[in-house]
């Protein structure tokens, strides 16, 4: 159970997104982003950095500098304090830390910031230095990032479910309409489905609208105690649930970690897939958005083509409401909380454009930090739309 | 150029690629360094956007472990292959006779 009986609850009060930017201007920093994201959650919240005594923080990007120097630079004086390496999956995993500080008492207003500036050189250093195995066996190949990896993946995807290049293309189509109600996604032109059969191939059969677009940007997210002075409206974290390396890399990387502990938060959060609102899952790729919605229990009959075509694009489920990474980009390591900020924005009625009538129940999946073959780590949480008394 | 080793533990007889610090099949810590041995291409791709086309391949060993390579001419998805390493680091897939 996320709130212990007794225990402080802890909700999300605000989120807050940097502009995501292909061209950044020269001079941009990974701190710059990071509290440029910082500030427009503090405002959302209606809270002063002087009421903030927690920091979580996961970046590729912001070395030499550690948490302690952007908690310096920021001038906030903190009693709790977390980086985070984990990537796709670090916005649930830092949501799971700041959630049970604030239920110990450790913490009461903790600030979650990911984000990145990647440009072309650093990006490719952190593409061929991933990690040991990727630095010693996948470069030297060399490999093309980890698309050459899940164009493997997504052909096995594609086998086991009888699906075609026109399917994975629904779900990219349907998730560029969703941007262009999105001021901040990097591609908010609409697509139709030649635009994308015929774009560019990458790495066979993965085309350029699969693979994500690289952008600086950062996102954030506040964590505080139910019972902290900010805005009346806030989140309540239902349910939330983090695995690591479930299978060893030694399987066919269409099963993440969340399909052993999906059981477990629909019974803490005490409802199912089919009361959910609005759903964000992590989408580095098409054929992982699908297998996460699958470990969760979105496809009932395993009929994962109707799933796209039925209600994906329909919009009978809400998928992905920025334009997901796909649409919007991949800034690093916010990939891993921009879920979790676009769920915020729903909830709390802020999404503008692309708003989702009544939403008031979210999934957010986190999915990530590719060991060898395809993600290790994976992460969902539940979350409600309250209204503080 | 080598044939690619990987790991085999000297308790249970599990292999692992890459080198692991804990046996994945028993925990246990001794694991020896051996010849990769025989496998077969499970599926292949080419990235497109390089100088040069790059064919790689997922290969299934017969001893277990699965390995990313550099497909070599006259291999490709269900060829029987042996694994390589060049002194650079890159692992080919070499055809084999069935």
């Amino acid at each position: 159970m996320v709130s212990a009986q007794g225990a402080t609850q802890a909700v999300i009060t605000g989120c807050g997104e940097s502009p995501y930017t292909r061209h950044p201007p020269a001079g941009t920093t990974t701190s710059q982003v990071l509290a440029d994201a910082g500030a427009r959650a503090l405002t959302r919240a209606g809270l002063e950095p002087s009421a903030l005594d927690g920091l979580a923080v996961s970046s590729f990007s912001l070395a030499p500098d550690h948490a302690v120097d952007l908690a310096w630079r920021l001038g906030l004086r903190l009693r709790w304090l977390m980086q985070d390496t984990n990537g796709g999956a670090s916005g649930i995993n830092m949501l799971q830390h700041a959630a049970r500080a604030v239920q110990a008492g450790d913490g009461r207003a903790i600030l979650v910031l990911a984000g990145d500036h990647l440009p072309r050189d650093r990006f490719q250093d952190l593409v061929d230095n991933y990690n040991s195995a990727t630095s010693e066996h996948l470069a030297p190949l060399p490999f093309g990032g980890p698309n050459s990896l899940f164009a493997m993946l997504t052909q096995r995807h594609a086998a086991a479910h009888g699906l075609q290049r026109e399917d994975y293309g629904a779900l990219v189509v349907a998730q560029r309409e969703w941007a262009a109600g999105n001021p901040g996604a990097a591609y908010r032109d609409r697509m139709s489905l030649d635009d994308y059969l015929n774009a560019p191939v990458v790495a066979d059969p993965l085309c350029v609208y699969d693979c994500v677009p690289v952008v600086t940007g950062a996102d954030a997210v506040i964590v505080c105690a139910l019972d902290e002075p900010t805005n009346n409206k806030a989140v309540a974290i239902r349910a939330l649930a983090m695995s690591v390396n479930p299978d060893d890399q030694q399987g066919d990387g269409l099963r993440t970690g969340l399909a052993d502990v999906a059981d477990d938060l629909w019974r803490d959060a005490g409802t199912g897939p089919g009361e959910i609102d609005v759903t964000m899952v992590y989408d580095d790729y098409p054929a992982m958005a699908l297998v996460q919605l699958a470990d969760l229990g979105y496809v009932g009959d395993g009929d994962v083509r109707a799933l796209i075509h039925e209600r994906i694009a329909t919009r009978q489920l809400a998928v992905n409401t920025s334009g997901g990474q796909l649409s919007a980009g991949q800034a690093g390591a916010a990939g891993g909380l921009h879920g979790v900020v676009e769920a915020v924005h729903q909830l709390l009625g802020e999404a503008g454009e692309r708003q989702v009538a009544g939403a008031h129940t979210a999934l957010v999946a986190g999915y990530g930090m590719v060991c060898y073959r395809y993600g290790a780590g994976a992460g969902a949480t539940i979350l409600e739309a309250i209204r503080r008394t | 150029m080598n044939e690619l080793e990987i790991q085999r533990c000297q308790q249970c007889g599990t292999s692992a690629f890459p080198d692991r610090l804990w046996c994945p099949g028993c925990g246990a810590g001794e694991l020896r360094h051996t010849p990769a041995g025989p496998g077969r291409v499970e599926e292949e791709t080419t990235l497109r956007r390089s100088a040069q086309a790059v064919r790689l391949g997922t290969v299934r060993l017969d001893a277990g472990p699965l390995v990313i390579a550099r497909l070599a001419n006259l291999t490709g998805a269900g060829t029987q292959v042996r694994l390589e390493r060049t002194t650079e680091g890159t692992i080919w897939a070499r055809a084999t006779p069935d």
